[in-house]
């Protein structure tokens, strides 16, 4: 588990992801087996459950690119009516989960999100 | 001078038959041949018989056995056609006397063990004895009675069978400690052992800590004790009915037998389903499952020595509430799908 | 959790087992180092060439939404309770009454694993637990690194399948 030092500066950085990217509605980082770290949104989603739905996800990504050979999975994308989920690995052990409600913005939402896992990654490891 | 001749699964009027025939065969040709249903040097099996069948199979590599049936199915090297004749009954054992060691000691006294308890010291009279072709199963005549006994009386004991670890009885845990077995595939001997009859078993009440230290100091293995009277039960029923207990009993098992930690067949997973959740007869359990009567009377006997029946007597008049007695209608398609799901598994 | 789901289906598979088990963060890992957070998948090819799928699920409640997913279309259950675990009755009672209307219309069969490690509760008061809720369900004790227990639940299955 993360420590509370750890927690506090994740949360910071979803924080400023959130308020750079008027976009994104939601961020939250996760443990690989479906704990919630740390989560920021604008709205009112169920963030528990997706942290925990986002680990399974995951891991069927990492067991479909390991039965492809296809390396690590660098992210899975959920296109959806009402908008778009990205999940992706921040670190050996934690997952982000990004969405947007807006359906013409996957690219901002994976680029934004891609570098705040990157900001993520490099706290943790100090 | 004499020799003996057990018999096992006999039908009584034949019983009687061998009995006299014996006499006739000491006053005609001055052999004298005693029936001894214990400890004979030769036993005449009654292979039409369910329960001669198994005892053919379980003791034909290691006792003299002849064969006695309307035709030799088990191609026995001693055979005795039925009915049984005069003529070939007395030629048998004239030849049987020429290979065999005539014994001097008095007939049925066997010969006393060290232990103080043993059963083979009781000296029973040849009338008192466990009568083998009887209709109902007595437990007291066999492990399973032996370990209710212990229970019940609440005495440490050691019980030996020749060729196997002492079995020790810890009946304030309601354990058994003997060296390891594996119960889902029990051989031959261990067969055996559950099918033996209590005078086979040398018997000596303990000092619990004496047993404590002797379990400890072999390592032995500790075995609920219900372990040994349920295999027991199923494999020397033979097919007899639990003595006091009706076929037309209805019967629904309170909880699935421990199967992990109990002898059995595949077979007895299927009865077991069946009991679990319908209230039937025993003919009504073998129909539904396509049981044999003796397999389902042996299942029958082991569950309920071992509590895990609510049996309802039946009354006549009374209607019994057969508890969604219906068959299960499975697709055809489904049946063959469970069989071959049983298949690849090996069983 | 740590029943043995993942190791049982390892058990029985043909194939290497499909496993999404990863490192364990929270109080299971005092107990295990990986746990399943999506499923597990293994396969057996029956005697006429069908196959035979097995699921596992993670075991843990917060995934529960996954136990609704695997069970579409299932032949059959066995529910896997450790014994060594903080609550085993409690376990079992969850698992119970969320599969209930499953049950009720096929069966189930439970096993209960690591007795040795935790010899209480005994299986009388599992045994106690399915008369109180009228269950007539299969139980065993169990080790499931043995391969011959864990096709004992297979048989037990099938027979409630066909007669129970
Ligand atoms: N001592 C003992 N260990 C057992 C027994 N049965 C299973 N185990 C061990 O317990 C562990 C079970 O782990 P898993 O198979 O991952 O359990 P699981 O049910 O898949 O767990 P989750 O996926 O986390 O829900 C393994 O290490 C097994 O070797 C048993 O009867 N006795
Ligand atoms: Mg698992």
């Amino acid at each position: 588990m993360l420590s509370n030092i750890d927690t506090e500066q994740t949360h910071q950085l979803l924080k400023a992801l959130i308020e750079k990217s008027s976009e994104i509605n939601a961020a939250v980082v996760t443990t690989l087996d479906g704990h919630p770290c740390a989560k920021e949104q604008r709205d009112d989603y169920a963030l528990e459950r997706l942290a925990t739905m986002g680990s399974t996800l995951m891991s069927l990504g990492d067991t479909i690119t390991a039965e492809l050979k296809m390396g690590t999975c660098r992210n899975i994308i959920s296109e959806n009516e009402g908008g778009i989920v990205a999940f992706m690995h921040i670190n050996e052990d934690l997952v982000l989960i990004t969405l947007t409600q807006q359906l013409n913005a996957l690219g901002m939402l994976l680029a934004h999100s891609r570098r705040c896992a990157a900001d993520i990654a490099k706290t943790l490891k100090k | 001078m004499h020799y003996t001749l057990s018999t096992y699964a006999l039908e009584k009027r034949d019983k009687l038959f061998v009995n006299s025939m014996l006499e006739l065969t000491k006053k005609k040709l001055g052999i004298n041949w005693v029936l001894d249903d214990t400890e004979g040097q030769v036993t005449l099996v009654d292979i039409d018989q369910p329960a001669g069948v198994n005892f053919w199979e379980a003791y034909q590599s290691e006792k003299r056995l002849i064969a006695f049936a309307d035709n030799n199915h088990v191609r026995a090297k001693l055979f005795l056609e039925k009915p049984l004749r005069v003529q070939s009954f007395t030629e048998l054992l004239k030849q049987l006397s020429e290979h065999l060691d005539p014994l001097t000691s008095p007939p049925n006294t066997a010969t006393a063990t060290a232990t103080p308890r043993s059963h083979t010291a009781a000296e029973p009279t040849p009338a008192a004895k466990p009568s083998l072709d009887a209709q109902h199963y007595d437990p007291t005549q066999y492990l399973s009675g032996l370990l209710q006994t212990a229970l019940s009386a609440q005495e440490t004991q050691m019980l030996s069978f020749s060729g196997f670890a002492p079995l020790y009885v810890m009946p304030q845990e309601k354990r058994c400690y003997t060296s390891a077995m594996g119960l889902a595939n029990l051989n031959p001997s261990q067969k055996m052992l559950f099918a033996a009859r209590s005078e086979q078993f040398s018997c000596a009440a303990l000092n619990p800590a004496l047993a404590r230290d002797a379990i400890q100091e072999q390592g032995y293995k500790a075995y609920d004790i219900y372990t040994f009277i349920w295999g027991s039960a199923l494999l020397s029923s033979n097919g007899r009915l639990l003595t006091n207990h009706s076929m037309q009993s209805f019967v629904r098992l309170k909880q699935w037998p421990n199967f992990t930690a109990l002898p059995h067949q595949p077979t007895h997973m299927k009865l077991a389903a069946f009991m679990l959740k319908n209230t039937a007869n025993i003919p009504r359990i073998a129909s539904a499952t396509q049981m044999p009567l003796a397999t389902v009377i042996d299942f029958f006997n082991a569950c309920a020595l071992s509590n895990l029946l609510h049996i309802q007597k039946a009354q006549a008049g009374v209607n019994v509430n057969t508890h969604a007695a219906g068959e299960k209608k499975l697709s055809s398609e489904k049946r063959g799908l469970l069989g071959n799901i049983l298949r690849r598994l090996g069983r | 959790m740590g029943a043995g789901k993942t190791t049982a289906i390892s058990a029985l598979s043909e194939i290497p087992v499909i496993n999404t088990d990863v490192r364990a963060t929270d109080e299971a890992a005092l107990r295990k180092e990986r746990t399943t957070v999506a499923m597990d998948y293994g396969e057996m090819t029956l005697p006429d060439g069908q196959k035979l799928r097995i699921y596992g699920t993670p075991g843990q409640e917060r995934f529960s939404y996954m136990w609704g997913i695997l069970m579409e279309g299932a032949l059959g259950l066995i529910i896997l309770v450790d014994n060594a675990g903080d609550n085993p009755l409690g376990d079992l009672d969850l698992y119970l009454t969320h599969f209930r209307p499953y049950i009720e219309a096929t069966t189930a069969v439970i096993g209960v694993t690591r007795m040795d490690v935790a010899t209480e509760p005994g299986l009388e008061q599992y045994y106690d637990y399915l008369m109180q809720n009228d269950l007539q369900l299969p139980i065993f004790s169990v080790d499931v690194r043995e391969r011959d227990n864990v096709v004992m639940m297979i048989e037990a299955l099938v027979a409630m399948l066909e007669f129970g």
